[in-house]
């Protein structure tokens, strides 16, 4: 895992490659939360749906030590969908009421937003980088790199079932083969 | 620069607009007001229970566009009573509530109440009128009012296009662009779902059936509860065994006073969670196990249900003959006390043995349809796992308005073959009777004067002191225009014939009619 950036620069194609599939899944997210049943619990649903894909591409791409700018820009964009399933799940479903969060979820919401501020202080370390980093932002990034796709698997796959376990196993599956695909290869004599 | 990376900022500027819109959509929702939550009595008569079914301006612009579905007198053709919210009738609701999910909405959405069914106009002798509620409609005609409005939706023009567009609503109403864009896609997603119900509504009668008991079957006062039940919350053909034969459970409306009395609630007992109860009533009209877990309407089901937990007839408008009370209390204790249990005169109900008791079908003897019809089976465990699911709403996962399996039959608690005995507070008022409304006066119930084999029902029709409700004609008119067959599959007027069956040579009519006074007592 190529835990350091030193902040690539963001070129134009590539931010258009990310942020308008981004863009329009959201979008797609939250029009499709709207004409259902449940609109709340489905832009809920939706915004973690966003996360899995962009978060394994910038995780494959990392794992195979391609830290550049579509690794940065999927891993700032997945922290944005994330970052907005809290908000909603905190005022949507649980009514504003960080009390009820605890009350429902216990330990596991306590697990969710240490992550969301980790990963946040991660996203600044990554963007605020002009040197290489020091040792320890090395291991905190590694740690988040681990423990992130740990719980979303226990969220995603363990605890629930239908669309999202799917995806989940999709974007692991998906993951897996950018490290394969991005991975230096000794030269062949 | 180059046209490529014109398009890339093109694409990044448009995806960006898209999102940003997005977003702000749910932050604008966020701000929407949310149905309140009501005191009972508020509840009962405007708060939501759920069943908003089309935007405040698309209503209003009906009458205009569809004249004779909707006459000017509208009102009073379907039977409703004025004196609603926005001009609207008595049991209307008008909330920012989008229809089905019961989120927030930029748009009012008009829906129903309980008051809308349980509110009546008493129309006395003297020609006085009294707004009662509690008291089942006998005048509303609940399923062409909606069947017109189905027709109005699903309405096209000579060259095939929709005639309720955005355009034509919005010449009736000032309206937001935000509201024209909400109530636009309202109508192509409601259109969209009235056609595919099509499968197993048909498709819709044409206007001038409306009032023909050939075609609307169920008739004033009355609902067909389980029809709209089967066909629209299990989604399933309203057809019979035999492939054609619908469910014909017809009800009339019931009173609902004193609903503290009643241990198992519906005509046949089913039910003995009164909220349930009243849950299942806005299913029948609209309401999705969806909108009802929302905290404030679900607040509105439990409080509309406490109101009618206590709530009380009005008395008699005449004071009867008080010897002759005396005397039929004397004979309703031996032929009714034992079933309907005795008011104790302080306002109390003094419980009868087989009060709150099934009565099976053979010994009651009336029509048998509402008891039995196909899927009379099939609900309770149908309607127990609906509510039952991991309900996204509430944080603990529990819909508010799920209820035990025991709390419906059949099931745990027992089966349901028969009618219940209940109490009968306001005895006099709750005409016609039966539980499919086939007897048009209390007189004619207890067997002191026949009970007619047709008779015309409808609007504003002369509540009557002598016989204890309507005197039945045998010919409709403009008013009471919906001739009531006895003779026909659901309509039945035969059982319940206490204390004496019309042909029994002890019965005794003076005796009836000090029975006849002291229910008008109640």
């Amino acid at each position: 895992m190529d835990a350091g950036f030193n902040r690539p620069q963001i070129l134009l194609p590539t931010f258009t490659a990310v942020f308008v599939p981004f863009a329009l899944l959201m979008v797609a997210g939250i029009a499709y939360a709207e004409v259902t049943n449940f609109p709340e619990h489905f832009r809920i649903a939706a915004t973690i749906w966003i996360v899995w894909p962009f978060a394994a591409i910038s995780l494959g791409l990392r794992a195979a030590g391609r830290s550049g700018s579509v690794a940065l820009l999927t891993w700032t964009v997945g922290y944005a969908a994330f970052l907005l399933h809290q908000i909603l799940a905190v005022t949507d479903m649980f009514g504003g009421s960080f009390s009820a969060v605890f009350a429902r979820q216990g330990v596991t919401a306590a697990l969710n937003f240490a992550l969301a501020i980790w990963w946040a202080v991660d996203l600044y370390l990554m963007w605020s980088e002009t040197a290489p980093p020091p040792r320890w932002v090395h291991l905190q990034r590694l740690g988040l790199a681990i423990a992130l796709p740990i719980a979303m698997f226990v969220a995603s796959v363990i605890l629930k079932d239908g669309f999202v376990r799917y995806l989940a196993i999709a974007s692991i599956v998906l993951a897996l083969l950018i490290w394969w695909l991005a991975k230096p290869r000794a030269a062949v004599v | 620069m180059t046209p490529g990376r014109i398009m890339m900022w093109a694409a990044n500027g448009f995806a960006g607009v898209l999102l940003a819109t997005a977003l702000l959509l749910v932050v604008l929702e966020h701000t929407w007001p949310v149905p309140p939550a009501y005191d009972p009595k508020t509840a009962f008569e405007r708060g939501s229970i759920g069943t908003e079914f089309v935007p405040l301006p698309a209503f209003v612009a009906l009458p205009k566009i569809f004249p004779d579905l909707f006459p000017a007198d509208w009102m009073a053709a379907y039977g409703f009573l004025p004196g609603g919210p926005n001009g609207l009738p008595i049991g209307f609701t008008v909330e920012y509530a989008r229809p089905v999910n019961g989120s927030p909405s930029p748009v009012p959405f008009v829906g129903l109440t309980c008051a809308v069914c349980h509110t009546n106009e008493m129309q006395w002798p003297d020609g006085k009128k009294q707004i009662v509620a509690g008291l089942g409609n006998t005048a509303l005609d609940v399923a062409p009012f909606f069947e017109a409005f189905r027709i109005a939706m699903l309405a096209r023009d000579a060259q095939g296009n929709p005639v309720l567009t955005i355009s034509r609503i919005a010449e009736a109403s000032t309206m937001t662009l935000l509201q024209r864009a909400v109530t636009w896609g309202w109508l192509l997603a409601a259109r969209n779902a009235l056609e595919q119900g099509e499968e197993r509504h048909d498709v819709p009668w044409t206007g001038d059936t409306l009032r023909n008991p050939i075609y609307q079957t169920t008739g004033p006062g009355r609902t067909n509860p389980f029809n709209t039940m089967v066909t629209n919350v299990l989604k399933l053909p309203n057809t019979s065994a035999m492939g054609s034969r619908p469910n014909l459970g017809y009800s009339r409306i019931p009173a609902v006073w004193q609903e503290n009395r009643r241990q198992w609630a519906q005509y046949d007992g089913s039910i003995s969670d009164l909220n349930a109860r009243s849950a299942l009533a806005a299913l029948t009209v609209g309401a999705t196990v969806e909108n009802l877990g929302r905290p404030n309407i679900a607040s509105n089901i439990r409080a509309a249900t406490d109101y009618t937990r206590t709530l009380a007839p009005p008395k008699f408008p005449v004071a009867p003959d008080a010897a002759a009370a005396e005397r039929g209390k004397a004979l309703y204790a031996t032929a009714c006390a034992n079933c309907h249990g005795t008011p104790d005169g302080n306002g109390g109900w003094t419980r009868g043995a087989r009060q709150g008791q099934l009565i099976p079908l053979p010994e009651i003897g009336t029509d048998p349809e509402r008891a039995t019809f196909r899927h009379a089976r099939l609900l309770a465990d149908r309607l127990y796992t609906m509510f039952s699911v991991d309900y996204p709403h509430d944080y603990n996962r529990i819909h508010p308005l799920a209820t035990p399996r025991e709390s419906t039959r059949p099931g745990p608690a027992g089966n349901n073959d028969g009618y219940i005995a209940q109490a009968i507070e306001g005895a006099a008022l709750r005409g016609p009777y039966l539980h499919n409304a086939a007897v048009p006066n209390l007189s004619a119930l207890i067997n002191l004067t026949p009970r007619p084999t047709v008779f015309a029902r409808g609007l504003d029709q002369q509540y009557d002191t002598g016989v204890a409700g309507i005197v039945p004609s045998a010919t409709p008119d403009a008013k009471a225009y919906w001739l009531f067959d006895t003779r026909l599959p659901g309509n039945s007027n035969a059982g319940h014939d206490y204390p004496w069956r019309a042909d029994d040579p002890a019965r005794n009519p003076a005796a009836l009619a000090d029975l006849l006074a002291y229910l008008e007592t109640f």
